[in-house]
């Protein structure tokens, strides 16, 4: 049957082979969930951003989605999980919209700026799981107005990020997700939302838990292949 | 506090005898405090499983280790024809020389729970710490032990001296000769209002209310605090032999977590000395199989796109 390829990618970041017992378990699954969905996997492995803390590299997708001609991009964090059945949720979205698992309200984190003021909306990025069309590629504009010191002044942790494992430096591209989202006006539906309106409130395909040591993650990823029943 | 229809499980305790005698810190069975250890007659044993018939939930074997009692194949052939193989559990390490129960095991039970106590990074609680020791005002005490977590996330038992609300009341009523409730049928209806005299008589003796710095298992220490090292002093095996420490009776800020086994393959390892597999059940637990483990999808996935 004939089918119009829908070009899709996705990205993680995995620099210098980065944590191998946790990407052994997660690449398989972001393996299969691109099999699934009809996109290629691609792995960042080298840096570019050399004067930006290393989570800012996840911003090279802005330039791959554009050598790789992709109608869509999915940025995936190389410590998640996405359980064999997550559905290709792409069906739901139209080009002209771009989305993350979740959000959070701005101001619990970053300081307003005038591009925030503006917007108005407060959409505070999650974007350990980002997807945009290349209509929305800007979703990774690297930042080109503040330097990194700038940036991660204006990032302020939660009490239980700083408490633990998650510093100013690692809300950068957060920060700067967030930011772009308010300063090119994209539209923006969370994931968790859309999968509610279709029927699937909290259906649990896809596990993050970022404020954890990798250590303590290799153990609770594990755990949570267990109660997927994949080992 | 947890009604025994709450819990997970009751336990059935056919005895507190372990191949790994003082190998293992601050045993939950306390029976290397006591100069013999019991194997419950079968007559006791028909009793506890008599009793639990119609228990909406897991009916456990459990020891000491089981698979040394020397009945242990005719308490599996009653329990199983009078409970659903569905709801019957059984705790082991699956010591060396009963290899030959492998099937058995995989007959009579849906559920095993593997932990061979030989890894360093397991720690056990010490409940040989009395919380009257600890914390002086009774009104507080009783408010650590009405939030036990052990009550919260363990099970009550059956043992020889009869049936407990919690399975570490079960063994201190063994260590010092005290009396359970009668087994007969349905006594596991009991609800919190019912565990009060069970409460009073052990939880004050016991430290697992309280936040302890917990020891690594494989230490051979126990912990006891001073009124028990007063009780147990001139009869116990273990403090003979000098495997103990007196307890400072200082409150952990930040006890150790309890088991940090739960990686993919230590159970498996385990499973694999009887020529058997496990797997996971849809509420979480562990299935055993007669075999070689089928490979995983999570083992498929990786073959398949490395």
């Amino acid at each position: 049957m004939w089918e119009k390829k829908i070009k899709k990618t996705i990205y993680t970041l995995a620099i210098d082979n980065w944590r191998p017992e946790i990407t052994s378990i997660t690449f398989p699954l972001f393996k299969h969930f691109a099999k699934k969905i009809g996109a290629d996997f691609h792995v960042i492995t080298k840096r570019r951003f050399l004067d930006w803390p290393v989570t800012f590299e996840k911003y090279q997708v802005y330039y791959l989605a554009q050598e790789h001609e992709n109608d869509w991009n999915l940025f995936i964090d190389a410590d998640a999980l996405v359980h064999p059945e997550m559905p290709d949720f792409f069906q739901w979205y139209t080009k002209d919209t771009c989305g993350h698992n979740g959000s959070d309200p701005l101001g619990i984190r970053y300081r307003y700026d005038r591009f925030f003021f503006r917007d108005g909306r407060g959409i505070s990025s999650c974007n350990w799981f980002t997807f945009a069309s290349d209509w929305c590629i800007d979703l990774w504009h690297p930042c080109d107005d503040l330097t990194p010191e700038e940036a991660i002044a204006r990032c302020t942790p939660t009490v239980e990020e700083e408490q633990t494992v998650c510093h100013a430096e690692h809300l950068i591209d957060d920060f700067l997700c967030s930011r772009n989202i308010a300063k090119y006006g994209l539209k923006f539906r969370t994931l968790m939302q859309t999968f509610k309106d279709n029927g699937m409130e909290n259906p649990g395909f896809l596990w993050h838990q970022y404020t954890l040591t990798p250590e303590e993650k290799y153990k609770r990823m594990q755990e949570v292949l267990r109660a997927w029943r994949l080992v | 506090m947890r009604s025994l229809v709450d819990m997970d499980t009751i336990q059935i305790e056919i005895t507190n005898a372990c191949p790994r005698l003082f190998l293992c810190s601050n045993c939950t069975r306390m029976g290397q405090h006591m100069e013999k250890p019991f194997f419950m007659e079968f007559d006791q044993f028909k009793e506890a499983v008599d009793s639990m018939v119609g228990y909406p939930r897991m009916v456990g074997m459990m020891g000491g280790e089981p698979l040394i009692h020397p009945q242990f194949e005719k308490f599996c052939e009653y329990m199983l024809s009078k409970i659903p193989r569905e709801r019957l559990g059984l705790w082991t390490a699956l010591p060396d020389g009963r290899e030959e129960y492998a099937s058995i095991i995989c007959e009579t039970f849906n559920y095993v729970f593997l932990n061979d106590h030989t890894r360093g990074d397991i720690y056990h609680h010490p409940f040989l710490v009395g919380i009257n020791e600890i914390v002086p005002k009774k009104e507080e005490i009783f408010v650590h032990i009405n939030r036990c977590e052990f009550q919260h996330s363990w099970s009550a038992s059956i043992n020889p001296n009869g049936a407990f609300f919690c399975e570490i009341a079960a063994s201190l009523a063994m260590l010092y000769n005290r009396k359970g409730w009668p087994v007969y049928p349905g006594w596991w209806w009991k609800t919190p209002k019912d565990f009060t005299s069970q409460i009073e008589e052990f939880c004050p003796m016991c430290g697992g209310s309280v936040p302890l710095n917990r020891r690594c298992s494989v230490e051979r220490i126990d912990d006891i605090s001073p009124w028990h090292y007063e009780q147990l002093k001139d009869r116990s095996p273990k403090i003979k032999k000098g495997l103990y420490a007196v307890h400072d009776l200082k409150i952990s800020q930040c006890p150790q977590q309890m088991a940090a086994y739960k990686d993919l393959d230590y159970r498996d390892k385990i499973a694999a000395r009887y020529g058997m597999y496990l797997t996971i059940t849809p509420d979480g637990f562990w299935e055993p199989h007669m075999g070689i483990k089928p490979p995983s999808l999570m083992s498929k996935f990786k073959e398949w796109y490395d």
